[in-house]
């Protein structure tokens, strides 16, 4: 898909949990109207050169010209965008990335962890535009960190399951607790975006149960489209493959990937 | 950013000043080119960017093999640049003809190959099958690579070792020749000698400097491979002084390049010595940063009445 440089016009932002969690919606209608559910932004956050690296954030959802983010100030980066006001222009790189592809004739079982939840919400929010249903699970650390549940719980065909470790929503303990068995396994495929040790898990109980699973990665990143080659994750390789590099971009190969082509024991390890 | 949008907004550029250099036997429409490693194979940027109006696409450094390059994190921001520890991954030389070099074929700027091997015979080896090759019209030799059979110190970091490399590429190829320098030497002036003795066309210069950071959160050092390559804006002044020490002891054509970000950046590098430039890491903050580099350059160009880029190489005199 053809990426583009757009100026983004922010149209509101505020804050939507307490743990420095915002949502950020900006008017950027080329982006807009090519953006797919697992895509995201690479977006300059300062003028100059310093902060230098564009920031990867994936779209939370997407209203007429309007595109939502949803991310936490986690260092001068996204501490500049909070700082944002509307009016403000902001220079977008996207969208990149390749998306979520449903599975057809499965149920999606959609799973968003932590600061993982945007990607999913904006897949769940599609499929039930479309007049699908599945199953939404939801883990947070807490009550403080948690977003989107309502319009998750809000929008027709989804049933939304959530899980705080500190049992303040939802079910105590972790999200993976929530994954379904039996019966309700048949004909089921899995999305997810989280933390990686939370998609080591999911991806290694689909693995068990024989579902086809797709998680979405995240890495540093450095130029988004493909060429630095600063973004990459490790990917089982067969000996007779043609293609014996042991590596693959988030920007440009991902940041959706099959789960069961994931190195889970080299991308974990450094963790 | 408001300057960036202006720079590329203005087409008409009128008659202008005459942007063509020549790097020996190498002829660019212009002295603007875009750093290896920064850039892909050319096809990533096409989306974003007006790749013809580059003068020369220098390539990822292609090695005899596939490399799969090192482990993550592979990259890190620093206060005006980045730390970068990609490890060569690129698709090896077969790969490189059949898949990649095809497209540059298609597109004005020329096409400059960087090599890399840890073997001078894997040098001379690129260097003669990348000369048979359609479309090639330049090599630059990545000699920042360790030598294995010298106990893994770079070949770059060793004057005799760098003209041992250049002899065996030059024998190799007919093709202009430029050889990258590391600035994490004593003396680079030493080296560059030793390159042009070992029958480099050219220098270009500086590769990235050594350096590293920690992950505080995760209590570890950042890269992977804890030690990367620093570039950007912030080795700018360590590149303009290399270029400054080199320009004193060859006299061959120089190719400037660390951490240019706009137009003047590129005028300090010719004023100061180069023929050339390339843009590295400004294409991942600005995709389109070497033709804002270009147009910035002729603004200065228009601004100071000079009717040529020739006219801006080494206009300081000590």
């Amino acid at each position: 898909m053809k990426r583009l440089v757009e100026e983004a016009v922010v149209r509101f932002q505020e804050p939507v949990a307490p743990r420095l969690i915002y949502s950020l919606r900006l008017r950027s209608p080329a982006i807009a109207a090519a953006v797919r559910p697992g895509q995201f932004v690479h977006i300059r956050v300062s003028s100059g050169f310093d902060p230098l690296l564009r920031r990867p954030i994936s779209i939370h959802s997407v209203a007429g010209e309007e595109i939502e983010l949803i991310y936490r100030v986690v260092g001068r980066g996204t501490e500049i965008l909070a700082g944002l006001r509307p009016g403000a222009v902001l220079d977008l790189l996207g969208p990149i990335g390749r998306g979520f592809d449903l599975e057809p004739d499965k149920t999606p079982l959609m799973i968003g962890g932590g600061l993982g939840v945007p990607p999913i919400h904006y897949l769940a929010q599609d499929l039930a535009t479309r007049g699908g249903s599945g199953l939404v699970l939801l883990g947070f650390r807490g009550l403080d960190d948690a977003y989107a549940v309502e319009e998750l719980e809000a929008l027709p065909g989804l049933e939304v399951k959530t899980a705080t470790e500190d049992g303040s929503l939802g079910h105590k303990g972790l999200l993976t607790e929530l994954l379904p068995s039996g019966p309700e396994l048949d004909n089921r495929a899995v999305y997810a975006c989280g933390p990686t040790p939370m998609l080591a898990a999911v991806a290694a109980w689909a693995e068990e149960n024989g579902l086809p699973c797709q998680v979405s990665l995240e890495e540093r990143m450095g130029c988004g489209l493909g060429a630095c080659l600063g973004c990459t994750v490790p990917v089982l390789i067969d000996d007779d493959s043609d293609n014996p590099i042991k590596y693959r971009r988030v920007c440009t190969d991902g940041p959706v990937f099959p789960a069961s082509t994931i190195n889970w024991k080299e991308l974990t390890g450094g963790l | 950013m408001a300057s960036d949008r202006t720079e590329l907004k203005r087409s008409d550029r009128g008659a202008g000043p005459d942007l063509r250099v020549n790097i020996g036997a190498l002829s660019l429409a212009n002295p603007v080119m875009v750093a290896s490693g920064t850039f892909g194979y050319g096809e990533e940027f096409a989306d974003v960017c007006d790749i013809d109006r580059i003068g020369a696409i220098v390539t990822k450094a292609i090695t005899l093999k596939p490399k799969s390059g090192n482990p993550g994190p592979r990259v890190w921001e620093t206060p005006s640049g980045m730390l970068n520890s990609i490890g060569l991954e690129n698709v090896g030389l077969e790969r490189f003809l059949s898949d990649k070099l095809p497209f540059l074929q298609e597109h004005e700027s020329r096409v400059i190959v960087n090599i890399a091997a840890v073997r001078i015979d894997d040098y001379a080896r690129l260097a003669e099958r990348l000369s048979e090759a359609e479309g090639v019209d330049a090599l630059e030799v990545n000699i920042s690579c360790p030598n294995v059979k010298a106990g893994g110190l770079s070949f770059g970091t060793d004057p005799d070792q760098a003209r041992a490399v250049t002899l065996a590429v030059r024998a190799a190829t007919n093709l202009p020749l430029l050889i990258k320098l590391t600035p994490n030497v004593t003396d680079i002036g030493v080296v560059a000698e030793a390159v042009v003795d070992g029958g480099a066309d050219s220098i270009s210069l500086i590769n990235t400097l050594v350096g590293m950071a920690i992950d505080l959160e995760r209590e570890k050092p950042a890269l992977g491979n804890i030690f990367g390559g620093l570039s950007g804006p912030a080795i700018k002044p360590v590149a303009l002084a290399c270029l400054w020490k080199v320009r004193g002891r060859v006299d061959v054509p120089l190719i400037g390049m660390g951490g240019i970000v706009n137009g003047r950046d590129a005028a300090e590098f010719l004023m100061a010595g180069a023929t050339a430039v390339q843009v590295g890491t400004a294409s991942f903050v600005e995709p389109r940063s070497a033709e804002i580099v270009l147009n910035g350059l002729i603004d200065y160009l228009k601004e100071r009445n000079l009717d040529s880029a020739r006219d801006l190489v080494g206009r300081i005199h000590i």
